[in-house]
């Protein structure tokens, strides 16, 4: 995994999802994205049963 | 002493529907000629439907006077939030990439249960872009202010309903709460809102943002009044005590960790721990209690509110992007971020948190903390604040998370003079103890009963 997301990632997200979204708002879904990979992250390493 | 009608709550309302003292076309009449006057400051109507209105007042009026009672909302104005279906007129959720095929002039089931109970429906009221995105302030979409100060956000997304509350344009609205949407404007404005228990108030004919946090419920005056509309809404009795209400057997649990960050109002602490106060006065047993897993819960909120807002969207947003508000799109877009695996993953999360929080209502019967805090920023301040800080300061999502009951309530000024509120979480099904909660709070504090300078100096 790549441990410090970027834009390259936001775009193949994107696409993926279909989403026609501008360079310029690439760049502004760059934090948007590290965030919702560090929640993704944290969550994994919750212990459910602890 | 005369009453200021566009003030008066729904009990005084229903009193005076029932002694003659006013008609429902009367109480129409007047709060018509007031938004005329007041709404270009406020910006709390999408669309306004004076002339049904007139014709639904009339109706409740003369169904009275033949000994008709269709109960507490018989004749009383209501406006809801610009997601519910209403056969007046289209539904926008404030958005110009809506597709008009999508929803159909028609009554959701909310609006048809008001109806039923002799409502009168008096228009659709603001919010941001599907209850997401931004606000309007365009020609076709109004700018939502906050009544306390028209330079501030009157918190979001069931803006206009707070704000016209507020403002005395209307004693009842309905709202939505997908993340806080009716306890957020609900603090924010210094009047009172209900996220019911999920699933007890049907979604159906209401445009959804995320279909398994969405809630349907009252916004009003006071807990006693949010008790009225919600027994409609949901179909089912609500009510609270006329006498003072005791809550000796009460537990209350207080939840303090979390919920003061730095960036909160001086004044936070203060209010919060005069709100307990009034608890501990009331009989209740007040205990300190923390929230499990509480960053990992709203992680996990925020992973499927964003999965679930792309769901439904997406195939709209592809064909339309443009046409969506930019801080639409771009937090739509955000639900493409996680994998179905994730998804899942986070799912049991949130099955775990419930199930935690199941037992900590086996301790005690409500919880509290403040709705929020801050108070109503200034709009020139919002686009400056850091998302991560803007959610640190809203303590609403993770119960949208778990589906409790909770409720907002005005617990005094911050260091702003603008309101704060004071949430109050119940066990799931438990709607009727937290207002009874908010109530016995509202029968020994004034702090419901206040009014912002611009409603009474340009009052009648």
């Amino acid at each position: 995994m790549n441990d410090e997301p970027n834009r390259d990632d936001v775009r193949a997200a994107l696409a993926r999802a279909g989403l026609p979204a501008s360079e310029s708002e690439i760049d502004l879904l760059v934090a948007a994205y590290r965030r919702v990979r560090n929640n993704v992250r944290a969550i994994e390493a919750l212990d459910l049963d602890g | 002493m005369p009453i200021n009608w566009e003030f008066a709550t729904i009990g005084q309302i229903g009193g005076a529907l029932r002694s003659n003292e006013l008609t429902s076309v009367q109480l129409v009449e007047e709060l018509i000629e007031r938004a005329d006057r007041l709404d270009p400051v406020v910006g709390a109507f999408m669309t306004r439907f004076d002339d049904t209105a007139r014709r639904a007042a009339q109706q409740a009026d003369e169904e009275l006077a033949r000994g008709i009672d269709r109960g507490p909302l018989h004749g009383v104005p209501v406006g809801v939030k610009d997601l519910l279906w209403t056969v007046e007129g289209p539904t926008t959720g404030q958005s110009a990439a809506i597709d008009p095929a999508w929803f159909e002039h028609s009554d959701g089931e909310v609006i048809r249960r008001l109806r039923a109970a002799g409502a009168v429906i008096t228009g659709k009221l603001t919010l941001n872009e599907f209850g997401c995105g931004e606000y309007g302030g365009s020609e076709d979409f109004p700018l939502p202010t906050n009544p306390w100060d028209p330079s501030r956000w009157p918190g979001g997304s069931s803006a206009g309903a707070g704000a016209r509350l507020a403002a005395g344009l209307f004693p009842a609205a309905i709202g939505t709460d997908t993340g806080g949407s009716i306890r957020i404007p609900s603090a924010m404005c210094g009047t009172s809102g209900l996220k019911p228990t999920f699933g007890l108030v049907p979604v159906s004919g209401v445009v959804p943002m995320a279909a398994s946090f969405d809630h349907v419920g009252p916004m009003a005056r006071t807990m006693a009044d949010c008790a009225a509309i919600l027994a409609v809404i949901a179909d089912r009795p609500f009510t609270v005590a006329a006498e003072i209400e005791s809550l000796v057997g009460l537990r209350i649990g207080v939840v303090r960790e979390h919920h003061f960050p730095d960036t909160a109002d001086a004044d936070l602490a203060a209010r919060f721990d005069d709100a307990v106060a009034v608890f501990a006065a009331t009989g209740a047993e007040v205990v300190e209690v923390s929230l499990p897993h509480y960053r990992e819960a709203l992680g996990a909120f925020s992973i499927l509110e964003l999965g679930e807002l792309l769901d439904f969207h997406a195939r709209n947003l592809r064909q339309r992007w443009s046409e969506y508000t930019a801080g639409a799109r771009l937090l739509m877009a955000q639900g493409a971020f996680a994998s179905a695996s994730e998804y899942v993953r986070v799912q049991r999360v949130r099955d775990a948190v419930n199930s935690k929080i199941a037992a900590l209502f086996a301790q005690v019967d409500v919880i509290a903390t403040p709705t929020t805090a801050v108070a109503a920023y200034r709009f020139e301040e919002m686009a400056a604040i850091d998302p991560d800080m803007l959610l640190g300061q809203l303590f609403t999502q993770y119960w949208n998370l778990t589906g409790n009951p909770a409720a907002s309530v005005p617990m005094g000024p911050a260091s702003t003079g603008m309101p704060l509120g004071l949430q109050l979480i119940g066990a799931m099904g438990a709607d009727e103890t937290v207002l009874r909660v908010g109530h016995a709070f509202q029968q020994r504090t004034t702090w419901h009963d206040l009014h912002p300078a611009l409603s009474t100096e340009e009052g009648r």
